[in-house]
């Protein structure tokens, strides 16, 4: 009896106890999940941008046209001016190659999500004259940024590459063949020169997008021009290979007139270029300056040096070209002196810091060290942040293309007239287009101690390269050719990609020892580690992945 | 009438035994260690419910008692007497610490203090006394060794460095593996220090801040169960900490401790010091190079003027070689010749046996303490201040701390309590040095890049007569920084630390079986570093830099509990609790830093000293740029916002049945700001289960050895969010050309984020001996962590990222821990313990997920050297590298010429770094007043990539580099036709299967270990590193209780030595490296590169109460 009124005492108490909890239990759980409203603001990253505009991604992609310092480090002074002989590397190279792979691999492909979004945003838009010219823009610069790689490395992955933030089933891209990248990127470039609208007016979007152009502040007629000069120039690179397709580009632009960019016109100099200008694009080119000052071991090699010089007189007496001068600098001793570019046993090492930032401060500029006994880069060229550009394509060298197709007559007929007066514009663009160079380029501390601009004396000019380069001064007719990719070649100094690429199509670049034997890039790790299945896939398409293993435009 | 004589008789009775013999006692008590009086020691009359307790001095009184009655003497920590009166009226009872190992009482989850023997899952109790007696130089220190499964590393560095602590292995894959920190119920902000493993400056991390003489006790709580109520932040185990609150105290109240700690760098790497400075640059003897009759400085590179063979034919020392450090002592003997040293000057070319000394120097930490305490009725409070100043064992990098913390509780009534803890801690250190791989580094200098013949000079004269900078004109050693000893002593880093933590809480009982809870508490931190570069030159103007960083870190916690208790409930055998409850943590840190630009002013170390650029427009239309200075956007301070909020309720019960069974189930729901809405809402539960035979069957009483036996086992969930801001795709965005660029950024954002969880199994078992004089505890576990947020999984950037985000990875853990404690010896005046604790922890990559194969935990050297990368199916700690290339029958591959060995082209698992087990083993002897304490520890099995080892054989440093060059060879004819016994033979057989017998220069038996600027061979930088070590010894002397009291001063005094970390007992590293030099406390553990010299320290010290 007694137990039974406890126990409904305890029913009570507990029945009590379970409704007090439930009340809280429902209480604090209200209070808390009202809570969880706050959350989105909390998670929020104040400093955290969700949108950008199509300016600003095209400004990203412009910006990735300007190469890292270990590119220019490991891969351009490492490898392409040894490579090349357009200098003598002194000092063997560390072999540390992959650090420059990487960077060119991942500053390509980390641009491609900017590129595959505006393609994205571009298709949802009408198809008016402005956004075929911002499509034409996008084009433009995705095809010089893939041929520039597709060069070095051979197949790589595009037509998937570059999607993983759209679709996580291509995360590990497929590798496309050099051949069709070529194909498809100079179909771009003839859709970009079609479509162009050089007198679209200035609506939006176009408006604020060209707002960003640092390459041509908007010039649609500059895209065109580079546009059609890559056409050409990479229509002929595989020309070797694929006589026709190539040449069929070749024709339809010199025959159709297409505009392209122009250095010289019989007596008129246009010195057009299609370069990125630190000084009026805004930005500091530091990568270049530290390639070389973390490098030290490139000077000027005894090949380079027989192209600018009668002789060996190291007072200079011989130099009969300008831009021997805008280069490269004499020694410690005030002497030019070539590195031997194949040394024999014996020969005194280099050494000294010829491109070390003490240069700039008041009095030291002449210092370049006591073991720099050879001629060494210019320090304007390589220390002027501001004024030297990033090369894309020359007048020049658009008239070193036209001289060597009309030369040999490819996809046009043979004229060897043509080709001398496109051979003579190519020489006359190139010198007078490296004097402007030497004559606006400054160092940052300038006009206390040392030489405001490069000095070079007044009697060289491209006549004085023509006097000894002229056609009339060649023998046979072969050696007509190699005038010409000689001075394309000199022209391409700051270029050492495009002075590659000559090397490796024709094998009649200046050279001593044995014939180039270095034809590509091997792949970087980071593929090996984390896309193997499909690199691997490429290199047994192409049989290997050595630097011996020649690419698919290579005869 | 019945009633009357009833009445009657009872009080004739009354009166009868009020007249009876019944007599009135006198006593006190004391400890029997040291004699000192122990208030609060419960004094009850056996089968009655009479009794008192001792007051403040020891003393007590008892009434009406009978001569034949039983007194039992009981106190916590202490063995229970039971006294028979009989005749005396005064008693002086000493009482015996307790060795019984299982009456220990432990602090769970949000404080709440339980029987360990009630529990289901594994902790362990740490003693104040434990932690302060250690003298470690910080309370996690304070437990290496000490328990089971808990592995606590001192990275590299100096005193005020990171401490990694693990509990049970990795249960993350790409985040912090590091338990929760909880202070007096306040979660503290723990983030490792530095984690790079490669090179950095290690700033501490907050633990160093806790100050040991604060602390009451510490609890580790190891298991999910144990710690699953601590939600999303407890998941990798909680290490629970209470400090101390005052008690009642005789005397003032006052103790004063003083620690003078002496730390001795000792254990410096072994080298040869016959030759000096030299490169491999020719195969003829090293020789000086020479100006008329001048010797000059050795050089290190050739060019490509190697010759190396007698044919003539010639290489280059890179070719050869690849890159190496200009620490390489390939040169001519040290035999005192004058040379034209590097700086001009004519110097001795002589040994130099300390020139890896010339950084260190001892070290000394001052530690002075006072605490107050008192008490009464209505509550205690205690307050004390700490004073450390540390001098570092390298020049310009001391630290000093302050810590004022007060804890008290107040009595407010019957039913309402409140407990009050707030802290103060000022921290300031000057410059912590660099580590590793650095340019700035001199560890980095003293392995690769200064020569056995290094003296140092550069350090004497870092600056000119006129105070500027030196620039060292001529210094030949690449890699590393010419005025490295200007900077480290003019360029200035100061790290000031203030942190605040208050927590408050209010108790309230309406009811004897309920009591409710709540609490608030805050941890609050600002820190500023402050950089200044002392301009080089002596206008003031040039490199001349300022820096400020400050940062604000608040963390906020609201708790609420209710708990109800119910003994026998329903009249059952049941007893139950049941507790619900919420809480908030939420955290906001934000930062800002300015800096200097291009120095205006001189010798001005504030924010708005920068050169303004100007431009002026060129003859032909350009704008140059007239004076280079800054641009605006250089000069703009950096900041950042970090939020973050978890809201959560809970509940658990507590079910014990006849004291014999024991259940605990817990539950919990968590809300996280980092979460999307869909998911930011997760439960998990444990249940844990403890049942004592011993108590259960009666059978089992019988049995005379055994006391206890305790069956345990448990089954929990924990759960965890991420990092804040993951939600959103955010762009890159930076500046080009005066304009936004927008990017992507590098890793490819999550496409639905949920919660990682980790389920956990554990089940042990307890067994108490011989009257509890032995103490087993065995514990086996497997944890499976999944759905594990990666933040940064590689894919290969050609599709457009570096990385993913993904959220599916799987991780498992399995082990057990033995932990034996046993008392071998117990009388009166003598105590002896001894324990040991063993752990294996087998940790295993289970799966990344499907879009990755490989997760690269750190590494080095990019892609050139060797890495800790998980692969699935591997063991976390694997170490990868590029190997030889093996035949068949294992044979090492070695080229045509016999002068290389060939090396995988890609990276292949070369070791692993998790050990076999650790173990510690700790004894202690207390006779009277005298203690004798000492603990050795074990790192069993594992290894390391020790990059001083290699190093050490490629630049000729090592000892065995010796062999050859002291003509232990075999004969070999150098180029120029001299032949000696220099040569070697590269064990291995060429391509086609023959063995390689060509002899060659010693040269390519040491330079190839190891490398730089291009991949290299790992596998000879993969060493065993076992190490047992006798961590340390404490001697300490309580002076007698009666001595003391004539002074009538003190209330007790004692005076300890203690050595620490004093030396190995047998280690596996050769050439006496560091076996702990481990760089980083991050998850890559295994790496060691240029590591400090291991340390010893010996600390005197003083406690005094009044």
């Amino acid at each position: 009896m007694i137990s039974s009124i406890d126990q409904t005492k305890s029913t009570i108490k507990l029945s009590r106890l379970v409704k007090k909890f439930s009340i809280l239990g429902v209480f604090t759980g209200l209070i808390f999940i009202s809570c969880t409203k706050d959350f989105e603001a909390i998670n929020t990253d104040p400093q955290g941008f969700t949108t950008a505009t199509d300016g600003s991604l095209f400004n990203n992609v412009i910006q990735s046209l300007v190469p890292t310092g270990n590119e220019l480090f490991y891969i351009e002074n490492e490898i392409l001016y040894k490579q090349t002989q357009l200098a003598a590397l002194t000092n063997a190279a560390w072999g540390n190659f992959t650090i420059g792979t990487e960077d060119i691999w991942s500053n390509y492909y980390t641009t491609l999500p900017e590129i595959r979004e505006l393609e994205k945003r571009f298709d949802t838009y009408d198809t008016i004259g402005e956004v075929r010219n911002m499509r034409a823009m996008l084009k433009i610069t995705r095809a010089l940024k893939t041929f520039k790689v597709t060069d070095l490395f051979g197949d790589m992955p595009f037509s998937e590459a570059g999607y993983g933030f759209q679709n996580l089933a291509l995360l590990h891209p497929k590798y496309d063949s050099q051949r069709d990248i070529y194909l498809s990127l100079l179909d771009d470039l003839a859709w970009a020169d079609e479509n162009l609208d050089v007198f679209a007016t200035t609506e939006e979007p176009f408006k604020s997008f060209i707002a960003f152009d640092k390459l041509f502040h908007g010039d649609m007629l500059q895209w065109q021009k580079l546009a059609n000069s890559l056409r050409l120039r990479y229509a002929l690179r595989m020309s070797e290979v694929e006589p026709e397709l190539g040449g069929a580009i070749i024709k339809n632009i010199l025959e159709n007139d297409r505009p392209v960019i122009d250095g010289y016109d019989f007596v008129t100099s246009k010195l057009e270029s299609a370069c990125l200008w630190p000084i009026t694009a805004g930005f500091k080119h530091e990568a270049l300056n530290w390639s070389f000052r973390e490098h030290e071991n490139l000077r000027m090699g005894s090949v380079f040096w027989s192209f600018v010089s009668y002789h060996d007189s190291t007072d200079g007496s011989g130099i009969f070209d300008p831009r021997a001068i805008i280069f490269f600098e004499t020694n410690n001793a005030n002497e030019w002196k070539a590195y031997p570019q194949i040394p024999p046993a014996g020969t005194p090492p280099s050494g000294g810091i010829p491109y070390e930032s003490h240069r700039d401060q008041e009095g030291a500029y002449s210092i370049k060290g006591e073991s720099s006994i050879y001629s060494a880069f210019n320090y304007f060229l390589i220390r002027d942040e501001d004024q030297m550009p990033i090369i894309f394509v020359t007048g020049a060298e658009v008239h070193f293309i036209k001289s060597e197709v009309y030369f040999r007559g490819i996809g046009v007929a043979e004229d060897k007239m043509q080709a001398e007066i496109e051979y003579f514009n190519g020489i006359n663009s190139s010198v007078e287009w490296w004097l402007q160079r030497a004559e606006n380029s400054k160092l940052p501390l300038s006009g206390i101690e040392f030489p405001e601009v490069i000095t070079i004396p007044q009697w060289l000019n491209a006549a004085t390269v023509q006097g000894r380069f002229g056609f009339w001064n060649a023998t046979t007719e072969e050696e007509k050719l190699r005038f010409i990719y000689a001075q394309w070649w000199l022209d391409a100094f700051r270029q050492p990609q495009e002075a590659y690429a000559l090397a490796r199509r024709t094998g009649m670049t200046p050279r001593e020892g044995d014939p180039l034997n270095h034809f590509r890039l091997p792949y970087p790790p980071s593929e090996a580690a984390y896309n193997a299945e499909n690199m691997n896939e490429a290199i047994s398409r192409q049989g290997g992945d050595s630097p011996e293993t020649k690419l698919w435009w290579m005869p | 009438m019945k009633k009357s004589l009833l009445s009657l008789a009872i009080l004739v009775f009354l009166i009868y035994s009020a007249s009876a013999q019944t007599v009135t006692i006198f006593g006190n008590v004391t400890s029997a260690n040291d004699g000192a009086p122990l208030p609060g020691v419960t004094i009850r009359i056996k089968s009655t419910t009479n009794g008192t307790i001792t007051d403040i001095d020891g003393h007590f009184t008892l009434k009406d008692l009978q001569p034949e009655n039983i007194l039992v003497v009981s106190f916590i920590g202490y063995d229970t007497q039971e006294i028979t009166i009989g005749n005396n009226k005064n008693f002086n009872i000493q009482l015996v610490e307790s060795a019984e190992l299982l009456e220990e009482v432990v602090v769970t989850a949000l404080g709440i203090t339980r029987q360990k023997r009630e529990i289901g899952y594994s902790t362990e109790k740490i003693e104040a006394t434990m932690i302060t007696d250690s003298k470690a130089p910080n309370v996690l220190n304070a437990i290496t060794g000490r328990s089971a499964g808990v592995q606590i590393s001192q990275p590299d560095g100096i005193e005020g460095g990171s401490t990694r602590i693990v509990i049970r292995g990795n249960n993350n894959i790409g985040s912090d593996n590091q338990p929760l920190i909880v202070v007096d119920n306040i979660p503290l902000e723990n983030t490792p220090g530095l984690t790079n493993i490669g090179r950095g400056v290690d700033w501490g991390s907050a633990i160093n801040d806790l100050n040991a003489y604060d602390i009451e006790s510490m609890t580790l709580m190891k298991g999910g169960a144990a710690s699953a109520l601590y939600g999303s932040r407890g998941a990798n185990g909680v290490l629970f900490i209470t400090t101390k609150r005052g008690t009642k105290q005789k005397g003032i109240g006052v103790t004063y401790n003083m620690d003078y700690k002496t730390t001795t760098p000792y254990l410096f790497r072994d080298v040869q010091n016959t030759y000096g400075a030299g490169g491999p640059i020719s195969f003829t003897p090293p020789s000086f190079p020479t100006n008329g009759d001048t010797l000059l400085y050795p050089g290190i590179y050739g060019n490509e003027n190697l010759i190396i063979n007698q044919a003539g034919e010639t290489s280059s020392t890179s070719a050869e070689f690849g890159y190496y450090g200009s620490a390489v002592s390939w040169g001519p003997k040290m035999e005192g010749q004058a040379v034209k040293w590097w700086d001009g000057e004519m110097r001795s070319y002589s040994p130099q046996p300390d020139n890896l000394k010339i950084p260190f120097h001892n070290g000394f930490t001052t530690t002075h303490n006072v605490s107050a305490t008192g008490g009464g009725d209505k509550g205690t409070m205690r307050v004390s201040f700490t004073r450390q100043d540390n001098k570092a064992i390298v020049d310009n990098s001391d630290f000093n701390r302050t810590t004022i913390n007060l804890g008290a509780n107040l009595k407010i009534s019957d039913k309402l309590r409140t407990d009050v803890t707030l802290s103060f801690i000022q921290y300031q250190r000057k410059n912590s040095p660099m580590l590793g791989e650095d340019r700035n580094s001199f560890n980095k200098g003293l392995l690769y890049c200064w020569p056995r013949s290094y003296q140092g000079i550069d350090k004497l004269n870092y600056a000119l007569p006129d105070g500027s900078q030196n620039p060292q004109e001529g210094f030949p050693f690449n890699d590393i920084s010419p005025t490295l000893w200007w900077e480290y002593y003019n360029n200035n880093t100061t790290q000031n630390r203030d942190k605040y933590t208050g927590a408050l809480s209010l108790s309230y009982d309406p009811f004897t079986w309920l009591n409710i809870l709540g609490r608030v508490s805050r941890d609050y931190t600002v820190e500023q570093f402050e950089t200044r570069n002392k301009p080089t030159d002596v206008l003031g103007y040039l490199n001349g830099y300022y820096s400020n960083g400050l940062s604000r870190n608040r963390g906020d916690n609201y708790d609420f509990t209710m708990t109800a208790n119910k003994d026998h409930i329903f009249s059952s055998g049941f007893d139950v609790s049941f507790t619900t409850g919420a809480s908030r943590w939420s955290q906001d840190y934000y930062y800002i830093n300015g800096h200097s630009g291009t120095w205006y002013y001189p010798n001005m170390y504030t924010l708005f000293n920068f050169t303004e650029t100007t431009y002026i427009n060129h003859p032909d239309g350009h704008t140059i740029i007239d004076n280079q200075g800054n641009t605006a956007s250089e000069m703009i301070p950096t900041e950042g916002i970090l939020r973050k909020r978890n809201n959560s309720v809970f509940a658990f019960l507590n079910l014990s049945y006849k004291k014999y069974l024991y259940m605990e189930l817990t539950g919990r729901n968590d809300w996280s700001s980092a979460l999307p809405l869909n998911n930011n809402s997760y439960f998990y539960p444990s249940v844990s289960l403890s049942f004592i035979p011993t108590e259960a069957f009666d059978v089992l009483k019988s049995v005379p050895w055994m006391n206890f036996m305790k069956i345990r086992g448990g089954v929990a969930q924990t759960a965890t969010d991420t990092d804040p801001y993951l939600l959103s795709f955010y762009y890159n965005t930076s500046l080009f050309g005066g304009q936004q660029s927008s990017g992507f950024p590098g890793i490819i954002p999550p496409i639905e984020l949920r919660p990682q969880r980790v389920n956990a199994y554990e089940s042990g078992i307890n067994l108490g001996l011989f009257d509890n004089k032995i103490d087993i505890d065995f514990t086996w576990y497997y944890l499976y962590s999944f759905d594990q947020i990666i933040p940064n999984l590689p894919v290969p950037v050609s599709s457009g990222a570096s990385n993913i985000m993904t959220n599916e990875g799987v991780l498992s853990n399995k082990g057990f821990e033995i932990i034996i404690n046993a008392v071998p010896v117990q009388t009166k005046n003598l105590v002896i313990r001894t324990g040991i604790n063993f752990a294996r922890n087998r940790n295993k990559v289970v799966s990344l997920g499907g879009n990755a194969d490989s997760y690269l935990l750190a590494d080095i050297w990019g892609l050139n050297g060797p890495a800790m990368i998980l692969r699935e199916g591997d063991a976390y700690g694997t170490i990868s590298g590029y190997d030889y290339v093996y035949d068949d029958n294992g044979n090492r591959v070695v080229n045509d010429a016999g002068t290389k060995y060939l090396i995988t082209d890609s990276r292949v698992p070369i070791g692993n770094a998790s050990p076999d087990f650790i173990a510690g083993w700790n004894t202690s002897l207390q006779y009277k007043g005298l203690r004798l304490g000492m603990l050795i520890d074990t790192k069993w099995g594992g290894d390391i990539y020790s990059g001083s080892y290699v190093i050490g054989l490629q630049t000729g440093q090592s000892p065995e580099t010796l062999i050859e060059r002291e003509g232990g060879g075999l004969p070999y004819t150098d180029p120029a036709g001299n032949t000696s016994n220099i040569g070697i033979i590269l064990e291995g057989v060429h391509e086609d299967g023959t063995p390689n017998t060509n002899v060659v220069h010693y040269y390519y038996k040491y330079l190839p270990n190891a490398g730089g600027w291009g991949k290299f061979v790992s596998t000879p930088g993969i060493l065993d590193n076992t190490w047992v070590k006798m961590r340390e010894i404490i001697l300490s002397y309580t002076l007698p209780q009666p001595w003391i009291q004539k002074t009538k001063v003190f209330q007790n005094l004692t005076l300890s030595l203690t050595g620490r970390d004093l030396f190995y007992i047998y280690k596996t590293l050769p050439d006496n490296i560091n076996p702990e030099g481990i760089m980083g406390s991050g998850n890559a553990q295994g790496f060691e590169w240029a590591a400090n010299p291991g340390t010893r320290s010996f600390i005197m010290s003083l406690t005094a109460g009044f």
